[in-house]
Parts: C-alpha cells; sequence; structure tokens
C-alpha cells in the first residue's frame, strides 16, 4: 500500500500521472481522429468534383 | 543529406508519406521508453532524503517542462523555414507542432503547481519561472486563435509565423529565469549532465522519459502534419491518387 500512499504524497504523484497520461492520449487520440476526418473530407471533395 | 535530397523530402507528398511512416518509429519507442521510464521513476529509484516521495513528480514535471520549450523552437523554427521559402510543409510542421506544445506546457504547469502545493505550501506564486512558463502557454494559445482566426490561408500562416518568432524571446528567459531573479522555483537539476545535481538512480528514468516523451511527441506531430499537409492539398493530384490507393 506504501505505493498507493507515496509516503503522504500519492495524491500529488499519482494525478502527475493520471494527468500526463490523459493528455498523451488525448493528444494521440485527436492526432488519429484528425487524420480520418481530412481522409473524409479529401473523398467527399473526391466525389463531389 | 544534400540540399537535393532536402527539396526532394520538403515536397507534400514525400513528406506525406515519410510521416506516415516514421510515426511508428517514434510513437513505439516513445511508449516503451515512457513505461520504463515510469516503473524507474515511480518504483525503483530511491525517495528523496528531504522531498521523500513528493520528488517522483519530477519524471511528469520536467519531461515536460523541456518539451514544451524545444516544442516552441521547433515551431519557431519551421515557422522560419515555411517565411523563407514558402514552404507549405514547413506551416503545416509549425501548425501541427502548436497544440501538443499548448498541452506539454499546460502539463508542466500542472504538474508543477501539484509538486509546488506540498514543498512550497503554495500551489502558485508569480515568480519568474511560473511567470514565463505561462507566457508560453499564452504564446501557443495566441498562435493557435490567430492561425484559426484568418480565414486566408497563406495570411494565416505568415500572422502566426510572426508571432511564434517574436515569442522566441521568452525561451531563454524561461532558461535562466531561476539565474537571473530570485525565484521560488529551484534551478535546473541536469543543467549539464556531466553535473547533474541528482544522483544516477533518480537520473536515469528521468533520460529515459525525456527521451520517452520526445519520441512520443514526434511520433503524434508526424500523424497531425500528415493531417495537415493532406488537408491543404487536398485539390492535387498525389492527393487524389493517395485516396484511390486505399479504397
Amino acid at each position: 500500500m506504501d505505493i498507493f500512499s507515496m509516503g503522504d504524497y500519492g495524491f500529488f504523484v499519482w494525478s502527475s500521472f493520471l494527468i500526463s497520461f490523459i493528455v498523451f492520449l488525448i493528444n494521440y487520440i485527436s492526432a488519429q481522429r484528425m487524420f480520418t476526418s481530412v481522409l473524409n473530407e479529401v473523398k467527399l471533395h473526391d466525389e463531389n468534383e | 543529406m544534400n540540399l537535393k535530397q532536402i527539396y526532394k523530402y520538403g515536397s507534400p507528398p514525400n513528406y506525406f508519406k515519410l510521416s506516415l511512416k516514421a510515426e511508428n518509429w517514434f510513437v513505439i519507442p516513445g511508449i516503451l521508453l515512457i513505461i520504463v521510464g515510469c516503473l524507474g521513476g515511480l518504483f525503483i529509484a530511491p525517495p528523496d532524503y528531504q522531498m521523500g516521495d513528493a520528488f517522483r513528480i519530477i519524471y511528469f514535471h520536467v519531461p515536460s517542462a523541456y518539451l514544451s520549450m524545444s516544442a516552441y523552437a521547433y515551431m519557431a523554427g519551421a515557422a522560419l523555414v515555411g517565411i523563407v521559402w514558402r514552404s507549405n510543409v514547413a506551416f503545416s510542421v509549425a501548425k501541427s507542432i502548436a497544440p501538443f506544445g499548448a498541452s506539454l506546457t499546460f502539463l508542466a504547469i500542472v504538474t508543477g503547481m501539484l509538486w509546488g502545493k506540498p514543498m512550497w505550501g503554495t500551489a502558485w506564486v508569480w515568480d519568474a519561472r511560473l511567470t514565463s512558463q505561462f507566457i508560453l502557454l499564452l504564446l501557443y494559445l495566441g498562435y493557435i486563435l490567430l492561425h484559426l482566426s484568418i480565414r486566408e490561408q497563406r495570411k494565416a500562416d505568415l500572422a502566426a509565423s510572426i508571432l511564434a518568432l517574436t515569442g522566441v524571446i521568452n525561451l531563454p528567459i524561461i532558461h535562466y529565469s531561476v539565474i537571473w531573479w530570485n525565484t521560488l522555483h529551484q534551478a535546473s537539476t541536469i543543467s549539464k549532465l556531466s553535473s547533474p545535481s541528482i544522483t544516477g538512480d533518480m537520473l536515469w528514468p528521468l533520460l529515459v522519459m525525456i527521451f520517452g516523451y520526445g519520441f512520443f511527441f514526434w511520433g503524434v506531430i508526424c500523424r497531425i502534419a500528415a493531417s495537415e499537409i493532406l488537408k491543404r492539398e487536398k485539390r492535387s493530384k498525389w492527393a487524389k491518387e493517395y485516396i484511390k490507393e486505399l479504397e
């Protein structure tokens, strides 16, 4: 349980870990989604021409 | 690499293909390094004799702070190349870096606050390091908003690039703020690798995390830059051929 409490600094250490993880995940997912949406946009543009 | 090769990879279709190929060369090692760094930093490194386990926040704070500054330098460099060579690829790269750079700056500030609260007794003070880091966040946001507010692509690229180049003055201010002024923020931990102020047991996970963050960052930028280039080049022949290849 020492791992979670981190010498009473658990909230601060694990919050830092969690926020970093979330920010990285959001950036990764949004990059993938952006690519998919651009692909669809180009496809649509191509079909309309 | 000679000038001919640089021009070759500076063309939108070549850069687009290279970016997509390079993405996984960066993302996968980045994730592996971050996992190793987290394990080393959270579980293997010994607690600090003064700060105890709270010092482990360093493994998230320092890499994001370093990368937020270097990402800005890359963005300004790409903006400069864009202005000088009128390169659409360089403008795309600069634009791609801004959102991730802003989130890294946000991360550096938030993890710094989480470290400051138990160590200093306050999450925020307007000292030189914290203020200049906050200005960096405003510069990133300014770049993004300026780009969004101008409809014409060329003008938006140019205006945002000028802002990015002007903001470079803030980078040495952030770096030297702890030397030039009396700050609550501590001095650099590893400004010189030959004489770091932390022991090797604590240093290696930090270096691994810095490299991991860097690799992951470039992997994500490869994908965003590829999207941006494809969006700008949607009327071109190569973009249409690429879409047909996918179908």
